[in-house]
């Protein structure tokens, strides 16, 4: 009880403190001037494309979700040994364990915190343009976009306790941002290599966590009410409680490891 | 503490004022990068420090945006393909076929103007061709998939609009972005389409499928003032109708310059020229000949067939004007 509630201090200094430095602000702002540039192009003069509307709120919003996301999770451990406040910190009756827990809630919260306001900004604009909003399917996203988040914070923590600051957080964008593009090319690669090659590639499709399984975006997007019936209805339950259990096992086992290598580090 | 959120007001100020001073200044129309025939030019073009930076990013960009618009089409499913191959003649040959039936929920069996016939394989493979067990079957119920066997869906045509939009800003060569733009634009609006396909002009003058694509415009103009079938043409449905032979007409010329010599049965020959330019190129000629004959202009069609039966000797319109003429 004692170590949960000295987690929820140590979260919410964490929130606190991304609240404060205002990246979060700047990273909205910027996404929201890149959105209303791209929805100021004149459209051969058409109106109510949602559609369009969604795919580049909901991209950008994402990409800058992530970003703010590994931005706060890469800084948060390097940074308190670099200003040595771990010291005071962990000299208190303050485990590892329940620091690491109270940093990975505290990044959480912030990315929750960012996307709420995306999502307020986005539902804003879908309305000001008369769009269906495809309830279910939006709020299973934003669900989907916390637990992805959740993982890459762990990913974020264990690159931050193995490189240098900077290297974990360009690494983290990579990682991000290629994580797509992996799982597809392993795809096209399985049928093309030989048998170490595949049993290569079953491995690092269940040991890297697969960040296109937390992306309902496109089922978002193309929502027509119209195709409803026939395409893309919500998740069932099954499919959403298989897919928190797999978020759950890649932050464990990334959040053990990196347990494990704050565990070893010298103070 | 005050002076410093000063100068940072102040250097907002200064980038906010750069930026609308660029944006007023720099029209990314204004490139006039792309593609060339031509290998020296190629070669020069590509030596060109922007190119090197941009050029190729922008022409990929294109491309990426126009496997999207095909995205669109089908609802968000992604079909294993490619880049659609659809000449302006032959997507305007969907119009008259399509054009009603084109709408929400349209299920067709075998649509040219969907570029994925049913039976392609989906990007996401099919459960008996996934290695990836547990997480395959997790990914095609997030993603939008589709069994490929199935029918298509199709979607209007109106939320692609943007991105050929956007992607003939980025790269005002890219042709097939203003000549798919241009028909599916014309669904919503002919005048729209028009304009689409005469600032494709302004940047490409020399590019016969463009004027292809115009005058299958001023065609559809033609039938929206009245009937051509109808002899004598009333004026106005005359007007257009010369308007669209004189396009196919200068289309028809700008293609025997560059029209290569050997062109395959399928349509395909060198320099990257492929079934996609030879429908067009067989439209030009074959509507020039066509609509003179139609606007009564028989000596003219039988000048255009003797020259333009070489290239196409098969082609029935060729022929037909000139066993009118020999009789």
């Amino acid at each position: 009880m004692h170590d949960m509630r000295c987690a929820m201090v140590i979260a919410k200094s964490v929130l606190l403190e991304a609240v404060r430095r205002k990246e979060v602000y700047v990273i909205i702002i910027l996404c929201c001037a890149l959105i209303g540039v791209v929805m100021s192009l004149d459209f051969f003069g058409l109106h109510g494309l949602v559609k369009f509307y969604r795919e580049v709120a909901l991209q950008l919003m994402g990409i800058s979700c992530a970003l703010a996301v590994i931005l706060l999770a890469t800084r948060q451990l390097p940074r308190e040994f670099e200003i040595k406040t771990i010291y005071p910190l962990l000299a208190r009756p303050v485990g590892r364990l329940t620091f690491l827990l109270g940093k990975g809630l505290g990044v959480c919260a912030a990315a929750a915190f960012c996307l709420a306001l995306f999502m307020l900004i986005y539902v804003a604009g879908i309305l000001s343009l008369g769009g269906d909003l495809a309830w279910g399917l939006f709020l299973q996203h934003i669900y989907l976009q916390m637990l992805q988040m959740a993982l890459l914070t762990a990913v974020c923590f264990m690159l931050s306790l193995l490189i240098n600051y900077d290297a974990a957080m360009v690494i983290g964008f990579l990682f991000y941002s290629a994580s797509g593009i992996l799982s597809s090319a392993s795809l096209v690669l399985y049928d093309l290599t030989n048998n170490a090659g595949r049993a290569l590639l079953w491995l690092a499709n269940y040991a890297l966590p697969q960040l296109v399984l937390f992306d309902l975006s496109k089922k978002v997007i193309h929502y027509e009410p119209a195709l409803r019936a026939e395409l893309w209805r919500p998740l069932s339950f099954g499919i959403m409680a298989a897919l928190t259990f797999y978020a759950l096992c890649h932050t464990l086992l990334y959040g053990g490891v990196s347990y494990y290598l704050f565990r070893r580090r010298a103070l | 503490m005050k002076s410093t959120l000063a100068l940072q007001a102040a250097a907002a100020c200064l980038g906010v004022a750069c930026a609308g001073v660029i944006a007023m200044r720099v029209d990314p129309r204004d490139y006039t990068g792309g593609r060339y025939r031509d290998e020296e030019q190629r070669a020069r073009r590509n030596t060109g420090a922007f190119a090197l930076m941009l050029g190729e990013f922008r022409t990929g960009l294109s491309d990426m945006m126009f496997m999207k618009t095909d995205r669109y089409i089908h609802a968000g499913v992604s079909y294993v393909q490619h880049h659609p191959v659809m000449s302006a003649h032959e997507l305007a040959e969907d119009v008259h076929e399509h054009q009603d039936e084109l709408g929400l929920h349209d299920f067709c069996d075998e649509c040219s103007v969907c570029s994925a016939p049913p039976g392609t394989p989906t990007l996401i493979p099919s459960p008996g061709k996934d290695f990836r067990g547990f997480i395959g079957r997790l990914h095609r119920q997030v993603q939008p998939w589709r069994d490929p066997d199935k029918p298509h869906i199709h979607t209007d045509g109106r939320e692609l609009l943007p991105w050929f939009r956007i992607m003939t800003l980025g790269d005002p060569g890219y042709i097939r972005g203003y000549v798919a733009g241009s028909f599916w634009l014309q669904l919503e609006d002919t005048e729209r389409a028009l304009e689409f396909v005469e600032e494709g002009l302004q940047h490409n003058p020399d590019d016969f499928q463009l004027y292809v694509s115009r005058a299958i415009l001023r065609t559809k103009q033609a039938r929206m003032v009245g009937d051509p079938a109808i002899q004598p043409l009333a004026p106005e449905v005359r007007h257009y109708l010369e308007m669209a032979r004189d396009d196919y007409l200068r289309s028809a010329e700008l293609m025997l310059r560059v029209r290569p010599a050997e062109v395959d049965e399928a349509g395909f020959g060198p320099g990257g020229w492929s079934r996609y330019h030879d429908a067009d190129a067989i439209a030009a000629a074959g509507m020039s000949v066509t609509l003179s004959r139609l606007l009564d202009d028989h000596v003219t069609a039988a000048r255009l067939a003797q020259r333009y039966i070489r290239l196409f000797p098969d082609l029935p319109s060729l022929r037909a004007a000139l066993e009118a003429a020999d009789e």
